[in-house]
């Protein structure tokens, strides 16, 4: 599938948004009024995965005040696959209060795919598969 | 496989993504993983795939926080 790709604009209600923590992108979906709807706080990747659960938070809680929040722009392609906003808000609220993280399998970003495609895609976790494969090339 | 032989497959594992100059060879059970070894979190995803690949275990509920240290991880492999 073409991708679409990352850029700093306005939020818009069933967006598609992340922010940079540490290594990694912290992923939710932006609902509207200020709230954002996550699988886990940003730093809950270093927690207990049993622990973590989707919330629906303030976007305070999403990132801190001087981060940038990056809005994903999908692609034609992605656009003709992707539910409504208005779906995609209503999905993501339907799974308040779940659990079942994990790092590998399902974490923020699977969440988020998930809610907008109705599959669980990590694109950070595809990246990082290919990265092992790579390391085990160069090691041979 | 006993926790010797886990341990020597491991450090093979460290020595492909913990590619940071630390000496693997001399890593013990008690060696801390981020202190001793410096990985840091995509280090440790990293680490976690590896894992996967090499022992065929099933890593879905790993954190961070799930490995201290390098008996942590033994101890992983073992229960799963």
């Amino acid at each position: 599938m073409k991708k679409g790709e990352w850029q700093l604009i306005d939020l818009y209600p069933g967006a598609h948004i992340r922010v940079k923590v540490g290594n990694f992108y912290h992923h939710g979906i932006y609902i509207g009024d200020g709230e954002v709807v996550q699988f886990g706080l940003p730093f809950d990747m270093y927690t207990d995965a049993k622990d973590v659960k989707v919330l629906r938070s303030p976007i305070s809680d999403f990132c801190k005040p001087d981060d940038f929040i990056e809005v994903y722009v999908y692609s034609r392609k992605e656009l003709k696959q992707k539910f409504k906003d208005e779906v995609i808000i209503a999905n993501a609220l339907s799974h308040v209060g779940e659990g079942g993280y994990s790092i590998i399998k399902n974490n923020c970003e699977h969440f988020a795919n998930f809610c907008i495609f109705g599959k669980k895609m990590s694109g950070q976790i595809d990246g990082a598969y290919k990265d092992v494969e790579e390391m085990y090339k160069k090691e041979k | 496989m006993n926790r010797a032989g886990i341990l020597e497959k491991l450090k093979d594992i460290f020595k492909i993504v913990v590619n940071n100059g630390v000496d693997i060879a001399s890593v013990t059970e008690d060696a801390n993983i981020g202190l001793d070894l410096g990985v840091n979190s995509i280090g440790l995803l990293y680490m976690a795939i590896a894992i996967e690949k090499e022992f065929g275990v099933d890593m879905a509920d790993v954190a961070p926080s799930t490995f201290k240290t390098v008996a942590d991880v033994i101890d992983y492999i073992e229960k799963h």
